[in-house]
């Protein structure tokens, strides 16, 4: 009885050490944890570091973002949509993303590089959602109709 | 390799699990690389064979991407991912049309993916369009990149003041750029040293780029634009007529903020406006005749951006030529305004002549539908339709060859993408059909014909080969220009 009730206390002792250390670990690490939205509307949970970007992230968890330049600011292939409220609360774009975000396939109002987005504590648990296909194709001779 | 939490990839593997599927892409461009990549990525058990017309795997990333942009050139890496298939096959130096015909392929594979870009330009139709020191863009861009086809251009910047560029899209910003480095940036370019050669120490004062359309109408993207004017030696000119004519009411709706209906259009528009906003600006003719007989700028070179102007002969007088031009005006409502012929008309005269108004595709076999009202395979939202009723499922087109030679790469991903999305959804409704890997059928065939092609295996080594050349004087690679050369790999 004593000798099961020390192998308890043992027990509970090392999944205690665990715990701590996982949350020391974590803690030093600055991990956070958030969702990005697929092109057909699933969901993919990814766990980045504090500092990373976007597009570090995605490729890391497979996610289908392509990044073609490298993080080199040549392109906007890593073109993602942020929620709003998120959005409002990151500095402004620089001029050169912005160049390439008026070339990227399917802009929005809340669009950014996933190359220029670094994550802190404020994504956590957010959505980010990868633009869609569409049949809005932009070519020259376009006539976009207002509502 | 399927994707976990893409329900749709689930899906088709579990539909079609056991079953292979054989696919074409015919173009290794950026369209044909993205969309092989894509299919692997999304659908279990298929094999992939890449037709490509040069030796060279990727299209306009090595032959049309300018070569001081060496970093995007690194998405050719990610593309060629695809090599670590066993089911993905590349035969390149294969001519789809003539070496093997799409009816034939139509046999072999369980789909075709139509990839192959805009091979050509777009002609001017004038009068003098063929005379010496008048190139078309392709010409440069493909001499500059060394193509085996153009490496050899009869060009020289000898007593070359004045250029011409016919076209402001993006392509023109990229040669006046290229045509304007220094020694020391064309040596960090992949640029082959005898074309080095010609440009450096060149005695070109002024470009003088040309838009048939008004500013706003403009075709470069500010991204380009604000490359170049990070370049010491460019100082960019407006000319005041143009643009009183240019901005115009309909013009200025072109870039107000009209909602997100209006997608990237006016906000491109806008931001355009605003930076060319802070150009120097060529008050009158005679100031702008000064400028255009400058000699010298101390190595510094006009750029010159004229609007309205549609180009309507060239001739030779003695050593110069002589650019006609008709001067138009803006009409129409606004986003569909087109340039009317006005009465006026002036000449440039130059020493050098690029027309830069455009690429074109042509057909490469008569048994593909074709749209020749807008010289691009007759498809709809990437499939390829057969008559105006109905659609030749198993044939898809990807990139330009689907929506024109218009926008960046990401644009071709986007548009390749919306094909695979369509095709998928034919696959699921069980319209495609099963085919085994036809790969011995294929090389039974090219051998038959006498076909020399090389493979990803023969292309890894010439790849390694051009780099480590590249390495020794400190330059990304060393193209090799001629075709007898790449062969000497196989």
């Amino acid at each position: 009885m004593n000798e099961q009730m020390q192998c308890n206390n043992y027990h509970n002792y090392i999944i205690l050490m665990i715990r701590v250390l996982i949350k020391y670990g974590a803690a030093q690490q600055k991990m956070v944890t958030f969702f990005f939205k697929n092109k057909d509307n699933s969901l993919t949970k990814v766990t980045g570091q504090i500092g990373q970007n976007l597009l570090q992230i995605a490729h890391k968890n497979e996610i289908d973002l392509e990044g073609a330049c490298e993080q080199s600011l040549a392109c906007s292939t890593c073109h993602v949509i942020l929620p709003k409220q998120l959005y409002d609360k990151l500095s402004q774009p620089i001029a050169e993303e912005e160049d390439l975000l008026d070339l990227a396939y399917g802009l929005t109002e809340t669009s950014r590089l996933g190359c220029q987005v670094q994550i802190d504590e404020r994504f956590e648990n957010v959505v980010i959602q990868l633009p869609k296909a569409t049949r809005n194709f932009y070519v020259d001779g376009h006539k976009p109709k207002p509502h | 390799m399927i994707k976990f939490g893409s329900n749709y990839a689930q899906k088709i593997q579990h539909l079609y699990s056991n079953k292979p599927f054989s696919f074409a892409i015919i173009g290794s461009g950026p369209a044909g690389l993205y969309t092989a990549k894509h299919l692997f990525n999304d659908i279990e058990n298929i094999n992939i064979h890449v037709f490509e017309q040069d030796l060279c795997p990727t299209g306009l990333i090595r032959y049309g991407m300018a070569p001081d942009h060496q970093r995007i050139k690194r998405v050719a890496e990610e593309l060629l991912t695809i090599k670590q298939y066993e089911q993905c096959h590349y035969f390149g130096g294969v001519t789809i049309g003539k070496d093997i015909t799409i009816d034939e392929l139509d046999h072999m594979y369980s789909a075709v993916f139509y990839a192959f870009g805009a091979q050509c330009d777009k002609p001017l139709n004038i009068q003098g369009e063929q005379l010496n020191n008048v190139y078309s863009a392709r010409q440069i861009v493909n001499w500059y990149n060394s193509h085996p086809n153009y490496y050899d251009l009869d060009i020289t910047f000898k007593n070359k003041n004045n250029i011409a560029i016919i076209g402001n899209g993006n392509v023109a910003l990229d040669i006046a750029r290229i045509f304007g480095l220094n020694q020391e940036e064309l040596q960090k370019t992949d640029i082959n040293e005898i074309s080095i050669e010609k440009l450096k120490n060149n005695n070109i004062t002024n470009i003088v780029i040309i838009g048939r359309r008004g500013l706003v109408q403009s075709q470069f993207s500010l991204k380009e634009l604000r490359e170049m004017t990070k370049l010491t030696q460019f100082r960019f000119l407006l000319y005041k007529p143009d643009l009183i004519q240019s901005l115009n009411e309909e013009s200025q709706t072109e870039c107000k903020d009209l909602g997100i209906n209006y997608g990237n259009v006016t906000r491109g528009n806008r931001r355009k406006l605003e930076f060319m906003r802070g150009f120097e600006i060529i008050e009158d003719e005679a100031t702008m005749d000064a400028i255009l007989q400058e000699q010298n700028t101390n190595g510094k070179i006009n750029v010159i951006l004229r609007f309205l102007l549609t180009p309507i002969k060239i001739e030779q007088i003695n050593d110069q030529l002589h650019l006609k031009l008709q001067h138009n005006q803006l009409s129409g409502k606004a986003f569909n305004q087109m340039a009317i012929p006005i009465e006026e008309q002036s000449t440039i005269k130059c020493d050098m002549i690029i027309k830069s108004v455009g690429y074109q595709s042509h057909n490469i076999d008569q048994h593909l539908p074709w749209n020749y009202e807008q010289n691009i395979i007759d498809n709809s939202d990437g499939c390829i339709k057969k008559d105006n009723s109905k659609l030749k499922v198993g044939s898809y087109a990807c990139g330009w060859i689907k929506t024109g030679p218009k926008g960046v790469i990401d644009s071709t991903f986007g548009s390749s993408q919306e094909t695979i999305v369509n095709f998928k959804n034919h696959m699921d409704a069980d319209l495609i059909k099963n085919i085994h890997d036809p790969y011995e059928e294929v090389v039974n065939l090219l051998k038959q014909r006498s076909i020399n092609y090389i493979d990803f295996k023969v292309w890894d080594r010439i790849n390694e080969f051009e780099i480590q050349q590249g390495l020794k004087v400190k330059k990304p690679r060393i193209k090799i220009t001629k075709n007898k050369e790449f062969l000497q790999f196989l």
